[in-house]
């Protein structure tokens, strides 16, 4: 992990509560898709942040409108002001290889941003990519032009306005057969209505083939010092900072949640 | 040069006045390359005890305005592993470990200190002594951790530094540390409440008067901990008494701020 003064070079709105800000991060190479970031904002602690897109020195965030007044400061930064980040930390998703078949699932269109850059890499290997795609009305959907023309895109609205109605969850069973790697990003109910469908499914299914982005533990120093993101599991202790923020989706069930 | 151990036949001696606060700069080699922990006196880690310990449930952590509420249950693998893993790495460190100690029974303490003076790779013990303790409990704790026969320092509750500060020297303590975060509660957005150390700028102000206090009735080499979040926090503390400062709560925001505090205090007399 490194520590970062960047810097933002754009901000734009994707839909009407999800922003998307880019930073020019200068001395920034590699970063895998599902490692996080963490953001100093004007409280306490640092906030992690989980990058949509990667180039060399600079990166993308999703930014979504929320309760958290840090996470609503950073909406407002503009062009020009500097953004305090370190970075990266944690073990992200698996590479893709090309003719692999790859279900990514997204809760709502925030979720969509720490597996953005997986997906473009797996088109890029020439993998073939399905999205699930949740939202709660037409408006707030992950804009799909945003996406590269190869990806296939379901949408489920729990209005029903756009795609199927209901919940993204309501999509698997259709999806599941069909892949050969499955990423996801949600809540633990999404992952554990997916942990359902492989196992009615797929029972054979590889349990490493299925990844989530643990999300919901605090995330504080980042590299493993102070135990805040420790989570007890079946194989014992394991600090999601560093066996984490990706991990198989049988282990982050395994795991205690915040409920 | 510190000497934090006069007493002792082999002392403990510290380039800088600065040293991490236990819990927040892991067990000395998390932040390689982020971090020079040779900038530090001495490295204090995170806490051990003999055997394994899973630490508290989540959420561990839940934000104040000004601060965070962290409790980690002092969760740690047992001595054996954290022999096993750091030991090696605390040789070529650069400055002398200073390993925390969990309070365990005192004879469970007692062996968990043989365990690491038996490295070879430990400078120093530092006790944590729970904001229960009683001045015979504190003693106890205090003897167990000097069966190793290394340096041994004893880290106060803040709210209870000055009744045990004696005790705590009495017991052969070479050194003071005042003082552990204080016990404080902060609900965590999922409406769960997370009880434990209490970290932010605002622990300063109440460190001051405490260090005053137990600098005004022990001779000991005092080490203030609480709240430092700048050079100014940092001499402030040194002008009340102590010669040696921990930085808790700055490590998990801004920790490369460290090099700047070492450089400010190094002109320090």
């Amino acid at each position: 992990m490194k520590h970062f003064t960047a810097t933002v070079a754009a901000r734009r709105m994707l839909g009407p509560a999800l922003w998307e800000m880019s930073l020019c991060v200068p001395g920034l190479s590699t970063w895998q898709p599902g490692q996080g970031c963490l953001v100093a904002t004007p409280a306490y602690l640092r906030r992690p942040l989980f990058p949509a897109c990667l180039a060399p020195e600079s990166l993308s965030v999703l930014i979504t409108a929320s309760t958290d007044p840090a996470t609503a400061w950073l909406i407002t930064r503009a062009p020009g002001d500097p953004v305090d980040l370190a970075g990266p930390f944690g073990r992200g998703f698996a590479a893709a290889e090309r003719g692999e078949r790859w279900l990514v699932v997204a809760e709502a269109a925030v979720d969509i941003g720490p597996l953005r850059q997986q997906i473009e890499a797996a088109v890029a290997t020439g993998a073939e990519v399905l999205v699930l795609s949740g939202a709660s009305h037409a408006a707030t959907v992950f804009p799909a032009m945003e996406l590269p023309p190869a990806v296939e895109v379901r949408i489920a609205t729990g209005d029903g306005s756009l795609g199927t109605r209901g919940v993204v969850t309501g999509l698997l069973d259709a999806a599941v057969p069909w892949a050969d790697h499955i990423v996801a990003v949600g809540s633990r109910r999404l992952y554990l209505a997916l942990q359902a469908t492989l196992r009615r499914l797929r029972p054979t299914w590889a349990r490493e083939k299925a990844q989530v982005l643990i999300s919901d533990v605090p995330l504080v120093c980042g590299v493993g010092a102070c135990g805040a993101c420790a989570v007890h599991g079946r194989h014992g202790v394991s600090l999601v900072c560093q066996a984490g923020p990706v991990v198989a989706l049988d282990d982050a069930l395994d795991s205690e949640a915040i409920v | 040069m510190i000497e934090l151990a006069p007493d002792h036949k082999v002392g403990l001696s510290l380039q800088s006045r600065l040293l991490p606060a236990a819990g927040c700069f892991g067990y000395g080699v998390e932040y390689a390359g982020l971090v020079d922990g040779a900038l530090f006196g001495a490295i204090v880690t995170n806490a051990v005890s003999l055997r394994p310990h899973r630490g508290a449930p989540q959420p561990r952590v839940a934000e104040l305005s000004d601060g965070c509420v962290l409790n980690t249950g002092d969760q740690n693998p047992g001595v054996r592993q954290v022999i096993k893993r750091y030991a090696g790495a605390w040789q070529r460190l650069g400055p002398p470990v200073i390993v925390h100690l969990a309070p365990d029974a005192p004879s469970d303490m007692a062996r968990t200190a043989r365990a690491l003076a038996g490295t070879g790779a430990v400078a120093g013990l530092e006790v944590g002594l729970p904001d229960t303790a009683s001045p015979s409990e504190a003693s106890a704790w205090v003897a167990a951790a000097r069966e190793s026969e290394l340096p041994v320092l004893a880290r106060l509750p803040l709210f209870r530094a000055a009744m045990l500060a004696a005790a705590c020297v009495q017991a052969g303590a070479d050194a003071l540390v005042v003082a552990a975060p204080p016990i404080a509660a902060a609900m965590h957005p999922s409406g769960q409440w997370v009880t434990g150390r209490l970290y932010g700028r605002t622990v300063h102000a109440l460190v001051l008067p405490v260090v005053q206090q137990v600098r005004s009735l022990n001779n000991v080499p005092l080490i203030a901990c609480g709240g430092v979040h700048s050079t100014a926090d940092a001499r402030a503390l040194l002008s009340f008494g102590a010669v040696a400062v921990q930085l808790d709560g700055i490590l998990l925001r801004s920790p490369w701020l460290l090099p700047r505090l070492a450089a400010d205090l190094a002109s320090e007399p």
